[in-house]
């Protein structure tokens, strides 16, 4: 069965690069761009893991979080929120509302594929040569 | 007396403009010149009936000599004197009348200049705390991250990837190059952001307690060689809990030979308070509440047992002579709670008493304020307690101790916002006061306040009045116990409040103090 990974992200490039390596690691994709669109998305198509921005539009990231988290029907949703480097409440302050993990940016592509992977139970790709 | 000091002075003046000789002036008055040389040397009082000769003969305003006006400059001076500015200088008694009386426009400019020296110094705190919370370096270290993060994430893909198709790799060699541009532009910003304002320099002159409140926000408010030293001693001690005023002063007779001793609030004559060397004896107030003695004893047991340790970390803080006494006495404080209060047993019943404070002062036999201020400090790696902020302000508002480890800014330079529940809490001093409270970009914090009355001793003896406040961002504070049945979930419901007056935004806030500086 392939997993579906959501990235709810307003930065473009940032979306771009990681839809790439979602895909890379052979989950199947979608995309939202605001808080609110990553909901409704939801409600349509639910996704196995979220990556989830703090900095969004209109619904934040921890307002995001809470939502699924207030939601039984998304209880196995795994939430991997995404954070500015350093902002240790930020970490805390996720956690607490219920992200299964935390990543920092600017996070490496091996560290978020491998989060990803092992949130969802899947082995992670091959390490590469440096 | 100060003012007739003056009129003497005055009355000299007078005769100096005149061009009139001691011998001339007093025949004039009809009294001696050896009379006259008294008074203008304020060794007599101008009386009413000389006053009036004085108007009879010279034309001077007798108002000019009633001394009301020097009187006002001398109080002005007297509080201008006041300020920790001249706490270097030493003004003899005296000398500032004779001062106002011998040059009152030098005075008046005296005044002057440093009445515009408050206004700037206003204006700089006020421009230091709007840096602080600056919209635009918000922002910018935002884009700065999200550049960084996409630029790094293209690297590693074309790094990473060597079969990637040509299209696609030339998409993302742009994407870089683009990005790469957009951060050339956002730290020019900065950097002309930076110089443009002159960053540097704007914080004012610094009390010796700010620089202290500073170090310990840098250092996170937790010091984990103190926690290790209380802990290996507290076992050493085989002290039991709840703490004991007395088990503690016969550990610290038995370890450093001091007595601790006890007097009488208004006790003259007897030992003074405090560490008497060569007595061997640390002298304590009867008034104080037994939780205030054990601190004040574990304090003493910690500044003869950890010296090395303590000096070490005040040298190494390089801090202003002042600042460093200060903090000095800060980590013994610190040390002391580590040793009343220590981290694994308190950060386990915090979390089981679900931060109940009165029920962790009786368990652990500490004072409120203890209790909440060791709640701020639970930051050891891997065990941390919530993040709280502590703060601990007078009833006329001066902010004594503060520590936003929650992430609240807290002003350095006192005038909190009235909102805040700390204020409220004098008002009910004997119940404990919670708010949620929404600060201008959203964020919103759950704070409990309380005030605490310290008796001063006997009758009529003036009691000192604090309130203590701890809060946290709202997401945590369901693990208090104080949340309960509190709606933390509505924005409209939570007290709308800002930081300090000249940095908030709010337009529609009955209690403004002062204008705001932002736009």
């Amino acid at each position: 069965m392939t997993h579906t990974v959501m990235v709810v992200e307003d930065e473009p490039y940032i979306v771009d690069s990681l839809s790439f390596l979602m895909k890379q690691a052979g989950f199947d994709v979608l995309v939202a761009r605001d808080g609110d669109a990553a909901l409704r998305t939801m409600e349509s198509r639910m996704p196995d893991l979220v990556l989830l921005d703090v900095m969004l539009p209109r619904r934040d990231g921890y307002a995001v979080c809470r939502a699924i988290r207030d939601n039984e029907a998304w209880e196995s949703v795994k939430v991997i929120m995404l954070t500015a480097k350093g902002r240790e409440l930020d970490r805390r302050k996720g956690l607490e509302l219920g992200a299964d993990d935390y990543v920092t940016k600017p996070f490496s592509n091996r560290e978020i594929v491998d989060r990803a992977c092992q949130l969802l139970g899947v082995p992670g790709p091959e390490p590469r040569e440096p | 007396m100060p003012r007739q000091a003056m009129l003497g002075n005055k009355l000299r003046r007078l005769r100096h403009r005149q061009g009139l000789t001691q011998v001339a002036m007093a025949a004039q008055l009809g009294i001696s010149p050896s009379y006259l040389n008294l008074i203008e040397h304020n060794q007599r009082a101008l009386n009413r009936p000389l006053l009036l000769k004085l108007a009879d003969s010279f034309d001077v305003d007798l108002k000019a000599f009633s001394g009301n006006e020097e009187a006002r400059l001398l109080a002005d001076l007297a509080e201008l004197f006041g300020d920790p500015l001249f706490r270097d200088i030493e003004i003899g008694e005296g000398e500032l009348s004779d001062m106002v009386g011998a040059a009152p426009g030098v005075c008046q400019g005296l005044l002057t200049l440093y009445r515009s020296y408050r206004a700037l110094q206003d204006q700089i705190s006020g421009l230091s705390e709007r840096l602080a919370d600056d919209p635009f370096l918000a922002e910018s270290s935002h884009q700065l991250l999200t550049l960084l993060t996409s630029i790094r994430s293209f690297a590693e893909i074309l790094h990473d990837n060597a079969d990637l198709a040509e299209t696609r790799r030339k998409k993302f060699v742009r994407i870089m190059l683009e990005e790469s541009e957009k951060l050339t532009g956002l730290v020019n910003e900065l950097f002309d952001f930076i110089t443009g304002e002159g960053l540097q320099g704007l914080r004012g002159a610094e009390t010796p307690a700010d620089e202290v409140s500073d170090l310990l926000q840098a250092r996170g408010n937790h010091f984990p060689e103190l926690e290790e030293a209380a802990e290996a001693l507290r076992e050493d001690l085989e002290l039991q809990l709840p703490n004991s005023a007395e088990a503690l002063a016969e550990r610290l007779f038995g370890r450093h030979g001091v007595e601790v001793r006890y007097r009488e609030a208004n006790g003259a004559g007897e030992a003074e308070l405090g560490f008497d060397e060569t007595r061997r004896c640390l002298v304590l107030p009867r008034s104080l509440p037994a939780a205030s003695a054990a601190f004040g004893i574990a304090r003493q047991i910690g500044l003869m047992s950890q010296e090395p340790l303590l000096e070490a970390r005040v040298a190494k803080a390089q801090l202003s002579d002042p600042a460093a006494a200060i903090y000095r006495e800060l980590l013994a404080g610190y040390f002391a709670a580590a040793l009343l209060l220590p981290y694994a047993p308190f950060r386990d019943s915090a979390r089981e008493l679900r931060h109940d404070v009165d029920l962790l002062t009786q368990r652990f036999g500490a004072s409120f304020e203890q209790v909440c201020q060791r709640l701020s400090s639970l930051h050891r790696p891997g065990a941390e307690g919530l993040p709280f902020h502590f703060l601990k302000v007078d009833i006329a508002g001066n902010i004594a101790k503060r520590f936003g480890g929650s992430g609240l800014r807290i002003p350095r330079f006192g005038g909190l916002c009235p909102r805040w529940n700390v204020h409220a809490a004098f008002m009910r001093p004997d119940r404990i006061d919670r708010q949620v409270m929404r600060m201008g970009d959203g964020t919103t914090y759950f704070s409990i306040a309380k005030a605490v009355i310290k008796a001063g001793g006997g009758f009529g003896a003036p009691p000192s009045y604090q309130a203590i406040c701890l809060g946290c961002e709202v997401s945590f504070a369901r693990r208090l116990v104080y949340a309960d049945g509190m709606d933390l979930d509505n924005p409209d419901t939570a007290v709308p409040v800002g930081v300090h007056c000249r940095i908030c935004e709010r337009k529609d806030c009955a209690q403004r103090a002062f204008p705001s500086l932002v736009r």
